[in-house]
């Protein structure tokens, strides 16, 4: 009794704590990542501008036009990616799921690549997201049927299934790269995708993914407890009256839906899904419920930061942001690994 | 309570039992009816691989129910079968006389709860978090839980012992205390009828007794169990039925004391064994001399 007396009341003041730090640190994040960058804004400056208050022309269209639509897009990758990997970990019970690891980036970058390379991704900013949802959805279906074996997931299998589809997507990009060598142009834009870039953010493609990863995110959140069950077994959650295999295809499906939106406005950023959800795992607990939005607010902050690593770094020269992201996260992986959590 | 008293509280509960089916639910509770189950056989080999052969079950109320039989014998199969898990290739489940395959799954887990044998439970819930999932059949999409919800939980873990490890995760719980939790989460589901899965593997001593005593006052307060236990004497100790399996066929049913002889022992069980009763409660015990030549 005094034991539980005494563990209770730290639970839920911890979590607080948590969120409280995390949008600390995503505002701090964006100040820093409007402040910071080729060319240094004093923060004064920069107050005033995002307040709305005067300030010099060329400051306001730095602040307003390149900065901040650049801050938000990171901030929505970042949360759209921390998110999926929030799900596919709970979905395929393991702490190293991640939509890298399992192919739906390189479905969604194929299907990005394809796009342009057919011609289509100039017919409006919703046609990349889409073709690069479909590839998602193809690669992550292909995941799902080869890794199942009896209802269940191995992680070995898992792993392997995600590698023979990220190798298989990997080789159709390339081959669209080679054919499409003579355009300078299309291969141009299709390394932008492979390489994961936040450079020539807009508001609008800000906005249409937005439309994808907010809606997508609240989505996820209402299957948390399916989630939850399906993290502690499939056997356990089937037992307790969840539909296992129509919740894992919605919840694949939205992860695939969001990781696509993500992918198509900044190309592959691996790593995200992997160690925001992970880490705050740790911190939060394995409750959905809590862990999804955490993981929203970290991804975003995690990523609008490694951005801003990516342009000052090196400065003045800009290094990709998926450079950082895998610099960050390869590390992470391999402690997680050698761990042999999960595994 | 004394052991002459469990023992007279047993007899009168069982017959209270039996009155208490007959005049219930005649159909019994849950009702599996010529069950087989096949799947496909290893490459090379026979091309179906039969599991449950022909396997009749009725489940009524009041009635605690053991499933024995050696290694092999179907005896998780069944349960699983019996719990909507996996549908049979022939034969019919029925749940208070409505088709088990049709029912959906959440109204399903309202009427019928399962404790699986310890399972991994994945990623580090906290022992309350795993055993309010118990509550997920109740609750709505948008619905958190309630205090009912959560006294119903703790109540569950009380019973098996296990508030003082209320808040801590589940990779820190050894495999018994992890066995216990998923019977209070299958216990929190509040279902009438409970399918257990050698529910008292891993425990000690204490708990065992703890874990049968509640599964059996259950039964006697209106459930219904289908426990799959291995060991006969516990079994045999507490259960009103007694169905042996081998082979994916029921080799015997009916009181422990009639399902329960040597020369059932030595066919289906291959060992040389005694069977008496046990001074203390009056139950049958059994004493294996052996395996059998």
């Amino acid at each position: 009794m005094d034991a539980r007396l005494a563990a209770r009341p730290r639970r839920p003041s911890r979590v607080a704590l948590v969120f409280a730090a995390l949008l600390l640190l995503l505002l701090l994040a964006a100040v820093l990542g409007t402040a910071l960058g080729t060319v240094a804004l004093p923060p004064g400056q920069v107050g005033r501008a995002l307040l709305g208050l005067p300030v010099a022309r060329t400051t306001r269209t730095i602040v307003v036009t390149i900065r901040l639509p650049r801050v938000a897009l990171g901030a929505l990758v970042g949360a759209g990616l921390a998110l999926s990997g929030a799900v596919l970990q709970g979905v395929f019970r393991n702490p190293l799921a991640d939509p890298g690891l399992i192919g739906v980036s390189a479905g969604a970058g194929f299907g990005a690549v394809l796009a342009i390379a057919v011609g289509v991704s100039a017919q409006g900013l919703w046609t990349l997201p889409l073709w690069a949802f479909a590839g998602a959805l193809l690669a992550s279906g292909l995941v799902y049927v080869l890794a199942g074996r009896h209802g269940r997931t191995p992680v070995l299998t898992l792993i392997l299934a995600g590698v023979a589809v990220s190798a298989l997507f990997g080789a159709g990009t390339t081959l669209l790269l080679t054919l499409s060598a003579g355009s300078s142009g299309d291969v141009q834009a299709m390394l932008g995708w492979l390489y994961g870039s936040l450079d020539g953010a807009l508001w609008r493609p800000d906005a249409v993914l937005a439309a994808f990863v907010l809606p997508g995110g609240a989505a996820m959140a209402l299957f948390s407890r399916e989630l939850n069950l399906l993290a502690s077994g499939e056997e356990g959650a089937a037992a307790l009256g969840v539909p296992v295999a129509a919740a894992q295809r919605t919840l694949l499906g939205l992860a695939a839906l969001v990781t696509a939106a993500a992918v198509a406005a900044s190309g592959m950023i691996a790593f995200v899904g992997l160690m925001v959800p992970h880490l705050l795992r740790r911190l939060v607990g394995a409750d959905h419920r809590v862990l999804l939005p955490a993981s929203l607010l970290g991804g975003a902050a995690f990523l609008v930061l490694a951005d801003l690593l990516a342009r000052v770094v090196a400065r003045p020269v800009e290094i990709n942001l998926g450079v950082v992201t895998a610099v960050l996260g390869v590390p992470f992986f391999l402690y997680l690994l050698r761990r042999g959590r999960g595994v | 309570m004394s052991v002459a008293d469990r023992r007279v509280a047993a007899t009168e509960s069982a017959a209270g039992a039996a009155e208490a089916g007959a005049a219930g639910d005649a159909g019994g509770i849950l009702l599996a009816e010529g069950i087989d189950l096949s799947v496909p056989g290893p490459e090379g080999g026979p091309a179906a691989v039969s599991l449950l052969q022909g396997v009749t079950l009725r489940v009524r109320t009041g009635e605690l129910i053991a499933l024995v039989g050696p290694n092999g014998a179907g005896k998780t199969t069944l349960l699983r079968v019996l719990g909507g898990l996996v549908r049979p290739t022939a034969g019919r489940v029925l749940l208070r006389a409505a088709p088990l395959a049709g029912l959906p799954a959440r109204q399903r887990a309202r009427l019928l709860g399962q404790v699986p044998q310890a399972a991994d439970l994945g990623l580090d819930f906290d022992a309350l978090e795993v055993v309010l999932m118990g509550r997920y059949p109740h609750l709505g999409r948008l619905q958190r839980e309630g205090p009912r919800d959560r006294e119903i939980a703790r109540r569950s873990l009380r019973e098996v012992e296990l508030t003082h490890r209320e808040r801590h995760r589940v990779s820190t719980l050894s495999a018994g205390e992890r066995q216990r939790l998923l019977f209070a989460r299958a216990r929190s589901q509040e279902a009438p009828v409970l399918l257990c899965d050698e529910p008292t593997a891993n425990l000690d001593l204490r708990h065992r007794a703890l874990v049968m005593d509640v599964l059996r006052a259950f039964a006697v307060g209106g459930g219904a169990v289908v426990a799959a236990i291995h060991d006969l004497d516990l079994a045999a100790r507490y259960c009103h039925r007694m169905v042996l399996l081998a082979g994916g066929r029921v080799a015997a049913a009916g009181p422990p004391g009639e399902v329960l002889t040597p020369e059932r022992l030595r066919r289906y069980f291959g060992v040389l064994a005694e069977v008496h009763r046990d001074p203390a409660t009056g139950a049958p015990r059994v004493t294996v001399l052996g395996p059998s030549p």
